[in-house]
């Protein structure tokens, strides 16, 4: 089920056009992660869903609500924004309080939200004590506080260590388990990659790409296997006589074999049909050379 | 949930070292003036007070209402909406569920209420020390009228502040414009009323009364004039007092600012979009 959706969204900042025409989707139990390089327009994109800026044109829906005019729907949305910047003079325990006054939500709440980051310690410092990675963690909690069906992050990786970025892998895997819609930019491609259901690729405030993060190393990289054998001369061999093989990539122990098509499993017919040893054979998913490909084939446009 | 909106904008103002200095500076004038008044000893000065000793509550009432109560308001309502532009923290509130509209007036109310409370401050202050210092104050029951004209004039340039903070979105450069218009305005005020007396064409008298100052200012003043025996204290103090206005002009001028300058503010407010904050 659809629970956010912007529609033909553009805005304009002087001479440049932010964003151009963008629609964008996010279903529930669904994380969705926008992608692209910096003032591609995901921030002003986030921030229009947020109401924090208006567009020139388009429509927003969160959870069937208008969040321009029908301002309760903020009770069921949780949002960390980018390098969250919160009251410096609370403690991360009154921050959560108010926050749970304002969204209407049960101050016992706080406990749960604070124990679901790893905050309880820390609760009752002040803010402005933090680290980045602290901050990162309330402001997830605060984000968190009421069970919300929606939940939009701006970069919530920035700044984190590698424990918060597991235990917040565990949490949103939770959440969509539950049926929580989760909406994220993010330049972390390896948590988007183990993250995301659904990735769409911003460029120049126009959508460039949409699809998963399988299709858009399809789209971007070709079909590229990785595989490991032990009969290095018997598979090369083979690889010379198949018509779809593009090029086969020595490296280390492994090889690299770019298709022409999506032939995987043509391929490793033929290999077990050859007598190949096949030790191990999977489709390369290196997403940051996908996006590296991606911005190029953007520009080049 | 305005009433969360508005503990927290007091905390935050609290928090600021800027207000906290304020009111230290509060405590030390009201404290300075009283002990200034009561060990300066000689046989002019107690010639002079000593008429006047029942009644010195009103200095203490009065005399921040030329300049510091202003400057006070100023400081308050120009960081009121503006610091939280500047640190980024206006989206923490404007992803709840909760209006702009409500999100101002909180903040408004908050930072008035402070305002509020620092003049009350004050006030205690100024009547405890007569009393202690200079006997039984007597006349007393005009100071709830007093206090009230002093809070309603002080809402000038708290309004200006407040819009300036919103439309600038830079605290400290909204701080120099509120302040520089309210000394501007003093300066020019001041001018209007001398070239008004040599010329004796009274349009420079009414220019004057028209600017933002002089109903910021006068309101307590007329209405002290009242209060018997407190013209030697009224003279002393008056920023204005060649001016020939009535306490409606001042009331009118009051709203009149107070409401242009709200109104700006929250079309403002409900209207621009909120930016990214750049660290």
């Amino acid at each position: 089920m659809e629970t956010l959706r912007a529609e033909n969204i553009a805005k304009r900042y002087g001479n440049k056009q932010a964003l151009d025409g963008v629609t964008v989707s996010a279903e529930g139990g669904m994380i969705t992660a926008i992608l692209g390089p910096n003032g591609a327009g995901k921030t002003t994109l986030i921030r229009i869903m947020m109401s924090l800026i208006h567009p020139d044109r388009g429509r927003v829906s969160l959870l069937g609500m208008d969040p321009f005019r029908e301002k309760d729907v903020f009770k069921r949305v949780g949002y960390v924004q980018e390098l969250p910047n919160l009251p410096p003079f609370l403690t991360g325990r009154e921050l959560l309080e108010l926050s749970a006054k304002l969204k209407g939500v049960d101050r016992n709440d706080v406990r749960r939200a604070l124990e679901l980051v790893g905050m309880t310690e820390n609760a009752d410092k002040k803010i402005a004590k933090y680290s980045k990675g602290m901050i990162q963690r309330i402001a997830l909690a605060e984000a968190l506080l009421g069970n919300p069906e929606l939940l939009v992050m701006d970069e919530p990786n920035v700044g984190t260590d590698p424990i918060l970025n597991l235990r917040m892998r565990d949490v949103l895997n939770e959440l969509t388990r539950s049926g929580v819609t989760v909406l994220m930019t993010s330049h972390e491609l390896e948590e988007v990659k183990k993250l995301a259901h659904k990735v769409i690729f911003i460029y120049r405030g126009k959508i460039f790409f949409s699809g998963t993060t399988e299709e858009l190393v399809l789209r971007f990289l070709g079909v590229r296997v990785i595989l490991e054998t032990p009969d290095r001369e018997q598979f090369l061999a083979l690889m010379k006589g198949l018509d779809y093989v593009k090029s086969v990539e020595e490296r280390r122990d492994k090889y690299v074999v770019e298709l022409s098509r999506d032939a995987r499993e043509e391929l490793l017919r033929e290999l077990v049909l050859g007598g190949v040893r096949i030790r191990s054979f999977y489709l390369d998913q290196d997403l940051e050379q996908a996006y590296e490909r991606a911005i190029k084939e953007a520009e080049a446009r | 949930m305005m009433w969360d909106l508005i503990s927290y904008e007091l905390r935050r103002s609290v928090a600021r070292k800027k207000v906290i200095s304020l009111i230290a500076i509060t405590v030390l004038f009201e404290v300075g003036v009283y002990v200034a008044l009561s060990q300066v000893r000689s046989p002019r000065i107690e010639e002079l007070i000593a008429p006047i000793s029942p009644i010195l509550w009103l200095a203490g009432v009065l005399l921040p209402q030329s300049l510091l109560l202003h400057f006070i308001a100023i400081s308050i309502a120009s960081g009121s909406l503006s610091e939280e532009y500047e640190q980024g923290t206006v989206d923490f509130f404007l992803t709840k569920s909760i209006t702009r509209l409500k999100f101002g007036l909180s903040k408004l109310a908050g930072g008035y209420i402070l305002v509020i409370g620092i003049y009350l401050l004050m006030v205690l202050l100024a009547v405890t020390l007569s009393e202690l210092l200079f006997g039984t104050q007597i006349e007393l029951q005009f100071l709830p009228g007093l206090v009230g004209s002093v809070i309603f004039s002080s809402l000038t340039f708290f309004s200006v502040a407040f819009m300036s903070g919103e439309l600038l979105r830079r605290s400290s450069l909204a701080f120099l414009v509120s302040s520089s218009v309210l000394i501007g305005s003093i300066l020019i005020g001041a001018v209007l009323v001398f070239v008004a007396r040599l010329t004796n064409d009274p349009v420079f008298n009414s220019i004057a009364i028209a600017l933002p100052s002089w109903g910021a200012t006068e309101l307590p003043f007329l209405y002290a004039g009242t209060i018997p025996n407190a013209s030697l204290i009224v003279q002393a103090l008056e920023i204005f007092p060649a001016i020939p206005g009535t306490g409606i002009d001042a009331v009118v001028l009051t709203l009149g600012y107070s409401s242009i300058s709200l109104i700006l503010a929250f079309m403002s407010l409900l209207s621009r979009d909120i930016p990214k904050r750049v660290p």
